[in-house]
């Protein structure tokens, strides 16, 4: 089982904002989308390396990213499922 | 003032498809494409010029291979600038030393090896080595590096220098090779295609990275009837992303419009376009759609990158040299087993021959929106 | 014929000391650039946070150290008078090199297969104009002149023929410098020190200003000149510095230390510091020299 707080650090990392901390994110926190943490694709894409690097994850498919990356409890859940280490 | 006209005399191109114009002609009739799979650290295919190049020695040892490359570029069209006196040396590259960097950095690191970087990592190593080797002739020279619109840039500057009587020839050489820092950091934006690149169909998926050249002899007075004129030139910037493009290609489209303008043309005088086409799902969809905003009356619209691969700074002044010769020969090539075009009617879908093509378009689509256009009208 | 002249005007330099045009005229008050017992390498802190601070955009969070001092150069300097058709030219040596470094380092020496895709898209040269560009939401033109150890020669000679163009294309933009990193320190062949340093200024076709006198085969040569007789002020790189006597002879040296685009800085010192006094510019590279003379 991955531990949550060190997907959070892994995330907080990537958004790289003073204002947001690991208190911040809760499971129905939004990752992606207008209302999202992420500011751009190019976090998604950090994201993304970072997931291959440390889980050994691979995405290929978009479409995972928009169903699994919505909240940060799917992300979390996807992540657990997905672990290859 | 008066404009003089800027005349190409000269071209030539290294690339997957062959060292110079006669071998690179012969590849593109052939059925099959050159590309290779790189290696473990980056097991997808790319276009390598290894085997070609690797007969070719020169009077300097040790020379990096962008500049290696550049010298077998000079020496194809050596006969055109030999009894010029003093060229202006306009260089484009965007990897310069990196590549012998990286094979020497663990050993740098480690062991703590003498390896000159302030010399051979950056760019000015392929003008200084195309000076040693001409010493008479190169002696003012400047590199530029603007991503995959590089060699646009220098031509651009050569152009507006020639054009405006401040200089009356000068020599474009655009040159790039394969680095694990492009290759891999491509693949991190996710735009390497892990299967093959397939340019301006519908069926793309990313790119497929190249290595290579191309050098233009452009001059005001040229000794002999030459082979085109660069008609206009012009360039601007997205600002908008720094690695895709605007969707709506509002400043691509402005940019060629910019261009059509200073060459005082009319849109249906561009017969053929030579468009960037890197075969990633955004830079494709994007040029099209500001393609055929602009011109409804069916140019022939095709992408070299699909025999050569993207050649990055170098692809401009490469792809260039490569359509001249296709528009010599009056065939535009199509790859083998192209298939579903993003428009049937601008796309061929197999090599076509054409009959006499007077103005071509080429574009140049560099990261963070660096955009480069221009309109060639062919002599000969 | 003679050479055309032009301006300099709206000028940023800014690095770990240096923020306005009032921290300069303090130094040159207090005889910086031409004691060098004040020289100090020391001064060149790698704090840059300042720089972040001043940019309103959430891209900044990804800039390299070079694309934060350009982006605020271009902003405090020519910023709000640069027109859609200013060119914009970023002349830097190394650009983006701490970036590439990184991205080397990750794949030769933690081996991996994949890299921040942030790292790679910052590590292509035009970075810094593509971020001022982005966030200003601007079109010029903008390129990237980068020639190693040899771009003060490459800026010399592209800018000669770039100014003839004054009466048609009339202004551009200069932006340049340089950032610090270790890669550097991996050349145990050649030493440089190399500071984070930047500037940005407006070129104007003009009735006064700067004048390119041309290449010379030795400083003695361009000693022997009316102009250089003439002038009241010498601005030079450390080569010449101790060479030259009988005149106020000045460096931006401190600014830059051994920054190759050292040049692009001394250009526009007369113009920054308001010298009203004849004035000449004198750049070496190589075996030969260079001059361009000053008048306000």
């Amino acid at each position: 089982m991955i531990d949550k707080n060190e997907l959070k650090k892994l995330l907080i990392e990537i958004i790289n904002d003073k204002n947001i901390r690991e208190d911040s994110i809760t499971d129905d926190t939004k990752l992606i989308g207008e209302e999202g943490l992420f500011f751009d694709s190019i976090d998604v894409l950090e994201l993304i390396v970072q997931l291959e690097k440390k889980y050994g994850i691979k995405i290929k498919d978009n479409d995972i990213i928009q169903e699994k990356f919505k909240t940060f409890g799917s992300f979390y859940n996807f992540v657990s499922e997905n672990e290859k280490k | 003032m008066k404009k003089n006209k800027v005349y190409i005399s000269n071209f030539s191109s290294v690339s997957a498809l062959g060292i110079h114009n006669k071998e690179t002609l012969i590849s593109l009739n052939n059925k099959k494409l050159n590309y290779t799979i790189y290696g473990s650290k980056f097991p997808y295919p790319v276009f390598s010029i290894d085997k070609l190049i690797e007969n070719y020695k020169f009077e300097s040892n040790n020379l990096i291979k962008n500049a290696k490359t550049a010298l077998i570029l000079l020496k194809n069209i050596e006969d055109s600038f030999i009894n010029k006196g003093d060229i202006p040396l306009f260089v484009a590259t965007s990897t310069g030393g990196i590549k012998e960097t990286e094979e020497r950095y663990k050993d740098i690191i480690i062991n703590n090896t003498d390896y000159p970087l302030f010399k051979w990592h950056f760019f000015n190593e392929i003008s200084n080595s195309i000076k040693k080797e001409y010493p008479d002739i190169f002696k003012e020279s400047f590199t530029f590096s603007t991503a995959c619109s590089s060699s646009g840039h220098s031509i651009l500057q050569a152009f507006n220098l020639i054009q405006n009587g401040i200089i009356d020839r000068a020599v474009i050489i655009g040159v790039d090779i394969l680095s694990l820092t492009t290759m891999i950091g491509f693949d991190s934006l996710k735009l390497v295609s892990h299967t093959i690149t397939k340019p301006l169909s519908n069926k793309r998926d990313g790119l497929t990275l190249g290595e290579g050249g191309g050098v233009l002899l452009l001059e005001s007075k040229p000794d002999s009837d030459p082979i085109a004129e660069i008609v206009a030139i012009s360039s601007n910037s997205d600002g908008y992303h720094i690695s895709s493009p605007d969707p709506d290609g509002i400043y691509q489209k402005e940019c060629i419009e910019r261009t059509l303008q200073m060459a005082n043309i009319n849109k249906e005088d561009i017969s053929y376009i030579n468009a960037h086409g890197t075969g990633t799902p955004m830079n494709d969809e994007v040029e099209i759609k500001a393609i055929k905003s602009i011109f409804k009356h069916k140019p022939i619209v095709t992408s070299l990158k699909g025999f050569i691969g993207h050649t990055l700074g170098a692809s401009a002044v490469t792809e260039l040299s490569i359509s001249l010769l296709m528009l010599k020969e009056k065939t535009i090539f199509q790859v083998p087993d192209f298939e579903d075009p993003i428009d049937k009617e601008l796309i061929p879908e197999k090599s076509i021959q054409i009959e006499d093509i007077k103005y071509f378009l080429k574009n140049s689509f560099g990261f963070g929106g660096n955009n480069v256009s221009i309109i060639i009208k062919r002599l000969l | 014929m003679k050479n055309a002249c032009f301006f300099i005007k709206d000028i940023s330099i800014i690095n770990s000391f240096v923020k306005e045009r009032e921290d300069i005229i303090k130094l040159f008050n207090n005889n910086f650039f031409s004691d060098p017992s004040q020289w100090d390498i020391g001064l060149h802190t790698d704090s840059f946070s300042f720089l972040q601070d001043s940019i309103d955009s959430p891209l900044k969070k990804r800039m390299s150290k070079i694309s934060l001092g350009i982006y605020n150069v271009l902003q405090k300097g020519p910023g709000s008078n640069i027109e859609e058709d200013d060119e914009i030219y970023l002349i830097s040596s190394f650009a983006e090199i701490d970036t590439t470094d990184q991205i080397i380092k990750n794949i030769i020496i933690d081996d991996a297969n994949l890299v921040s895709p942030t790292l790679f898209h910052n590590s292509v040269h035009n970075t810094p104009l593509s971020y001022w560009t982005i966030i200003n939401k601007r079109h010029n033109y903008c390129a990237t002149i980068s020639d190693g150890l040899d771009t003060n020669i490459s800026f010399i000679n592209w800018l000669k023929y770039r100014a003839q163009l004054c009466k048609i294309k009339k202004n551009f933009i200069i932006a340049s410098g340089e950032e610090n990193s270790i890669f550097f320190k991996l050349d145990k062949t050649t030493k440089k020190n190399i500071v984070s340093s930047f500037c940005a200024y407006k070129i104007c076709c003009s009735e006064k200003g700067f004048r390119y006198l041309g290449e010379f085969s030795s400083l003695e040569e361009i000693l022997k000149t009316a102009s250089f007789k003439e002038a009241k002020y010498v601005f030079c790189s450390i080569n010449e510095f101790h060479k030259i006597k009988d005149k106020k002879v000045l460096t931006e040296y401190p600014l830059v230390f051994d920054n190759p685009t050292g040049i692009v800085f001394r250009l526009a010192l007369p113009f920054y510091l308001g010298i009203n006094e004849k004035t000449v510019i004198i750049e070496s590279h190589l075996h030969k020299f260079y001059m361009y003379e000053v008048l306000l």
